[in-house]
């Protein structure tokens, strides 16, 4: 194993914020770390990199236990924090420094990773400054909006090519486009062999690249396992019909649950593949046209909700 | 968690150097300041200059009213002597090398004579030593339109103060038994008191000198390394920092580099002072200048017993690295004690407080020097101000150097010193790591104490 979590522990008091939590990673893949609000995923991922005390567990990285200082570890925290009145090359040549990269790669790597991140207009303004050259300042933090501040930090977590990365809320903030940048990456980075720890809220991402997830609520796991299993494990019970007539009858003939009514097509809750098959079947022979029939595990979302739902509001 | 691990305290130091002196509030204040102690001399000068000036005028107009007079220097000096003390009137005789010098014995009606006769006659001056019940009363007396050479009488009589004092405390003079007080004073024209023993207030404008010097690099050092632990800690740079270096690591770096700034800042101050000292020196012929250069010129023979050698220097200076580690590790826990930069300034008070009370047990030990107490002495007040670490780096250094403070005192208050340091180093190992994640109200000392004895907070565990 190469990354293993076995019974990490944080009281404050007599609330118990993570409850002897245990998960590993064999291989390369992105592992998703959900939860509410409060969950304790960020505090997991600071006992995790030794930033705050354990009460109790280990975290071992290729069987001995792993020390952020020795280990090359790209962290990406939820509150993303640049100094706003320093030069951003500074600040990158900094972090690099202290991740011990030399001067040399780390000149070669920003480059690299301010094109694929499309900042070279800030990290190299005279490049992009055409005939005003002189006037062109080194350009600052807070001369960035939030987006571009946090692909800088994204930087400032792979700049080191470290094997393990731990993402915090990596996309959260961002908008469609530097989304799809960020997701592309990660991707990137899954393939070459990492190993990614992730938190979201954003279901949807989870869905996209996780393998293996542990839903936290209220610091104790309350789901844990590989994604599919999981989604398997509740069986095909999301049903979405769409015809061109309306079918409202054969559903409450049928005392189906309806989920949702959207332009896409009515969500409907089914106990099973032939339950499903039987109302398809019955669409047909009512002379219904259907142009919709899909049939579905449960979303990472609705099985969040059901999980935790009951004592969380915030999602 | 190795809370003692200081790898990658030295990127901390050079980032956290570097960045602050390419901070262009530092470059503002660094050229303001250099600016300021450079105008100082000119200015003083400009201002001694107009007030001599002034003085001249108006002594002039007034003796122009009445006779005119020239300004003349003084050509003879009479000299009444009524001690049969050998070793006193040879050191009488050195002002024969500075003056033609007319002895009056002890006739004191000549004297009285020449006294009346001075503001009609001021080619002369008058030096009295007078000896009742072991005190020796030296008076001189100069006429108004002398003031011109009042400096060179400055120092003819600064030397024979000197000489006496160096008499009574070798003890050469059988007639001069040990502890007895030697008053010098001078008069100017009608009696107005011209000269007082300025002994004691030397020393204590040194002691003063010196500790205003340290509460501005304290004061400067702590409210850098305050602000630059909230920025860090406010803008979340502190999380990511501390996946590459251990709090302890990023507070040694901080901490020293804000004070190499500091000094960088202070010795810049220094220079300009110097060089513009210099230079006035060099253009105009003013007083202030030459006072400067004299008194420094003068310190190791004005009967203060130095002790200036390496092993003092050092001492000394471990004091003053001390001060500013002791006073920078509060300053730093100050800052981690607040959240927003807007707080800086609530969490600086605990510093502010402790670094008054320091500074003005010490500035009390020069008051108490000038007014004739024994700053070797082992009185409750000199033990504590010298024991205490928040009043010791700014009593021990001036004293030690000085010769009023021992090695023995100086080396138990540097290991008192050096022992708070090292708590403060254990407390903050233990604190600053959960100050710097936490977030809400300011914490008060007794939180912090909370939190070092049980690792979080009251309330919490």
């Amino acid at each position: 194993m190469s990354l293993t979590v076995n019974g990490l522990t944080k009281k404050y008091g007599d609330r118990v914020v993570v409850d002897n939590l245990s998960f590993s990673m064999n291989e390369p893949g992105v592992y998703a770390l959900l939860g509410t609000n409060g969950a304790g995923k960020t505090t997991t991922i600071r006992m995790m990199l030794d930033m705050i005390v354990k009460d109790g567990g280990e975290v071992l990285w290729k069987g001995s236990p792993l020390n952020p200082i020795k280990t090359p570890v790209g962290y990406l925290a939820e509150e993303r924090g640049l100094y706003p009145k320093y030069e951003l090359m500074d600040q990158l040549l900094y972090f690099a420094k202290l991740k011990n990269v030399s001067k040399s790669d780390a000149k070669e790597r920003i480059a690299y990773w301010s094109g694929r991140l499309m900042l070279d207009e800030y990290l190299y303004p005279e490049k992009t400054a055409g005939k005003n050259r002189r006037k062109i300042k080194p350009m600052k933090a807070d001369q960035l909006s939030k987006g571009n501040q946090q692909k800088i930090q994204l930087m400032s977590a792979l700049i080191s090519e470290p094997e393990l990365l731990i993402f915090d809320e990596p996309i959260s903030g961002l908008d469609p486009v530097n989304t799809d940048l960020f997701k592309t990456i990660i991707r990137e980075e899954r393939d070459k062999g990492k190993f990614l720890i992730m938190s979201s809220h954003q279901m949807s991402t989870v869905e996209e690249f996780c393998e293996d997830i542990t839903i936290l609520n209220r610091g104790k796991a309350v789901l844990q396992g590989n994604l599919n299993d999981i989604k398997k494990s509740y069986g095909r019970v999301n049903l979405v019909v769409k015809c061109d007539d309306r079918f409202d009858d054969l559903i409450e003939e049928r005392r189906l649950k309806v989920v949702e009514k959207t332009p896409d097509g009515t969500w409907l809750k089914v106990n099973g593949e032939a339950e499903a098959k039987e109302f398809l079947s019955a669409l047909i022979g009512a002379g219904h046209s259907v142009v919709r029939y899909e049939l579905r595990e449960p979303s990472l979302h609705e099985i969040f909700v059901e999980k935790v739902g009951d004592n969380n509001d915030n999602v | 968690m190795t809370m003692f691990n200081l790898t990658g305290w030295k990127d901390i130091y050079s980032f956290t150097f570097i960045q602050t002196i390419k901070n262009k509030s530092f470059k503002i204040s660094f050229i303001i300041l250099c600016i300021l102690a450079a105008a100082v001399m000119p200015c003083a000068a400009f201002i001694s200059g107009n007030e001599e000036k002034g003085v001249k005028d108006t002594e002039m107009q007034g003796a122009a009213a009445e006779d005119e007079k020239s300004i003349t220097e003084v050509k003879t000096v009479y000299v009444y002597f009524d001690s049969s003390d050998k070793a006193l009137e040879s050191v009488i005789t050195e002002w024969e090398n500075l003056y033609k010098c007319e002895y009056l014995h002890t006739d004191k009606e000549v004297l009285d004579s020449k006294r009346a006769d001075i503001n009609t006659d001021n080619t002369y001056a008058l030096l009295s030593v007078n000896t009742e019940d072991g005190l020796y009363n030296i008076d001189i007396t100069v006429g108004w339109e002398v003031m011109d050479d009042m400096g060179v009488l400055d120092d003819a009589l600064e030397s024979l103060r000197i000489s006496l004092e160096r008499l009574q405390l070798d003890n050469v003079s059988p007639g001069l038994g040990g502890g007895r007080d030697v008053e010098v004073s001078g008069y100017l024209g009608e009696s107005e008191e011209r000269y007082s023993d300025n002994f004691n207030f030397l020393t204590y404008m040194i002691q003063l000198g010196y500790i205003m010097i340290l509460i501005f690099i304290i004061s400067f050092s702590t409210e850098r390394i305050a602000t630059s632990v909230v920025t860090e800690k406010a803008g979340k740079m502190v999380e990511f920092l501390m996946i590459s270096v251990r709090p302890m690591a990023i507070m040694v770096g901080k901490v020293l580099a804000v004070i190499s700034t500091v000094l960088i800042q202070v010795m810049a101050m220094a220079l300009c002072a110097v060089i513009s000292s210099l230079l006035c020196n060099a253009f105009f012929d003013n007083r202030v200048t030459d006072y400067i250069v004299n008194s420094v010129e003068n310190l190791n023979s004005t009967g203060m017993s130095f002790m200036v050698n390496p092993v003092s220097v050092l001492i000394a200076v471990l004091f003053v690295v001390g001060g500013l580690l002791f006073y920078s590790l509060v300053a730093s826990l100050a800052g981690a004690s607040v959240s927003k930069i807007e707080e800086v300034s609530e969490g600086m008070v605990i510093v502010t407080f402790m670094l008054m009370i320091g500074a003005y047990m010490a500035i009390g030990l020069g008051m108490k020097l000038v007014m004739g107490g024994n700053p070797g002495g082992a009185g409750i007040y000199e033990t504590v101000t010298y024991l205490l670490p928040l009043s010791s780096p700014f009593s021990i250094p001036q004293n030690l150097l000085t010769g009023y403070v021992g090695y023995g005192s100086a080396v138990l208050s540097l290991i008192i010193l050096y022992a708070s340091i090292a708590v403060l180093v254990v407390l903050s190992s233990k604190v600053y790591e959960f100050m710097l994640f936490y977030n809400g109200t300011r914490l008060k000392i007794k939180d912090i104490v909370t939190i070092a004895a049980h690792g979080r907070m009251k309330g919490e565990s």
